[in-house]
């Protein structure tokens, strides 16, 4: 039990660092939206574990303890996630490349045009 | 090739020269290249030197671009093709700002591509020129690129990693757009290759180096040769193109 009771404990003080974190603007809308369902869920799970009433959930997908099934969803997430942050970030460095290129390019132009 | 043909063939030329803190030897490489290349353009790409090269540079009368950042030098060099690209010159020389390439040798590679059979021509050191030396590992490396690339772009490669190459104008088009990153010289032949462009190489001489070292060294050697085989087998670059 007393498991169940961290696991809900932190699950809240999660849920209280994404709401801050929205309300400081750290966070773009859809990244906000995901992680305040990610939060939401957690919490969910942390009370609805103890009573037995996820079992039939896990069952459902050929897995015999709530638990596993917790860990096999989070790993997946996370895989997922990481995955979808690299093909963001290099997208990203790509943008920032041609940006650097270009301030570069205008700021040639612009010496050009001031020693004429 | 006609000496008012050369002329010609260098007025409508852009020397890119990519430099990271070459203060020291960027003035000898522009004066170089101004003697040797009259009449042509010469671009400095500044790649956000912590040094003088920027001032230097000026001073030497070359056209700088400074990157505000520094990208590497697959985005240097590609700053100085968008460069080409905007201002309508027909070719690029690619040259190296330490010193490595002499730009009197840049004659042999105008040369070829004005035979007008290639659309890339790059300067190997090992066609029998001058006498590059390397150590064992690197010619072992070098030897790894070469069948690499020679397998991927269907003819032989002597020279994949140098960097002093000269392109015609659709070669600069290509270049302008889509340009690896990292370490650029080897994947760009096969990327060249992909878009269906010739590629050919010409004998140069190399020095070495005047100042500084390589930039690939120790574990960066395992990540460039793991990069590049991977870019090579797998296809054309990873990375959204700009």
């Amino acid at each position: 039990m007393k498991g169940y009771i961290l696991g809900g404990a932190i699950s809240l003080v999660f849920l209280t660092i994404t709401v801050r974190a929205i309300r400081k603007k750290q966070l773009t809308e859809i990244l906000a939206i995901l992680w305040l369902a990610v939060s939401g869920v957690t919490v969910i799970l942390s009370a609805l574990l103890p009573s037995g009433a996820v079992t039939p959930v896990a069952r459902f997908f050929g897995i015999a303890f709530p638990s596993d099934m917790v860990f096999v969803f989070g790993m997946l997430f996370l895989l997922l996630f990481t995955f979808q942050l690299s093909v963001a970030l290099s997208r990203i460095s790509a943008r920032h490349k041609t940006l650097v290129q270009e301030l570069a390019l205008l700021r040639a132009q612009l010496d050009v045009r001031s020693s004429e | 090739m006609t000496p008012a043909q050369l002329a010609d063939a260098f007025s409508r030329t852009c020397v890119v020269i990519p430099a990271f803190n070459e203060g020291k030897s960027i003035e000898n490489v522009i004066r170089a290249v101004r003697e040797h290349m009259p009449g042509a353009a010469v671009v400095v790409v500044n790649d956000g030197s912590a040094d003088d090269t920027e001032e230097r540079a000026r001073d030497a009368g070359a056209v700088v671009l400074s990157l505000s950042l520094n990208l590497g030098i697959g985005g240097a060099v590609q700053t100085g093709y968008k460069y080409a690209l905007a201002q309508g010159y027909s070719y690029a020389i690619q040259i190296d700002g330490d010193g490595q390439h002499d730009p009197s040798e840049t004659y042999h590679l105008i040369e070829r591509l004005l035979e007008g059979d290639s659309d890339l021509v790059i300067g190997s050191r090992w066609l029998g020129r001058g006498n590059y030396v390397a150590s064992r590992n690197r010619r072992f490396g070098m030897k790894f690129l070469e069948a690499l690339v020679s397998w991927r772009a269907k003819s032989r490669f002597t020279d994949t990693t140098s960097g002093f190459r000269a392109l015609n104008r659709r070669a600069i088009e290509l270049f302008a757009v889509h340009y690896p990153t990292d370490y650029p010289e080897v994947e760009s032949i096969v990327l060249a290759r992909h878009f269906g462009l010739r590629v050919n190489e010409v004998p140069v001489m190399m020095k070495a180096r005047e100042h500084g070292t390589s930039s690939i060294k120790g574990l960066k050697t395992m990540y460039f040769m793991l990069r590049i085989t991977m870019s090579v087998v797998i296809g054309v670059m990873g990375g959204e193109d700009s």
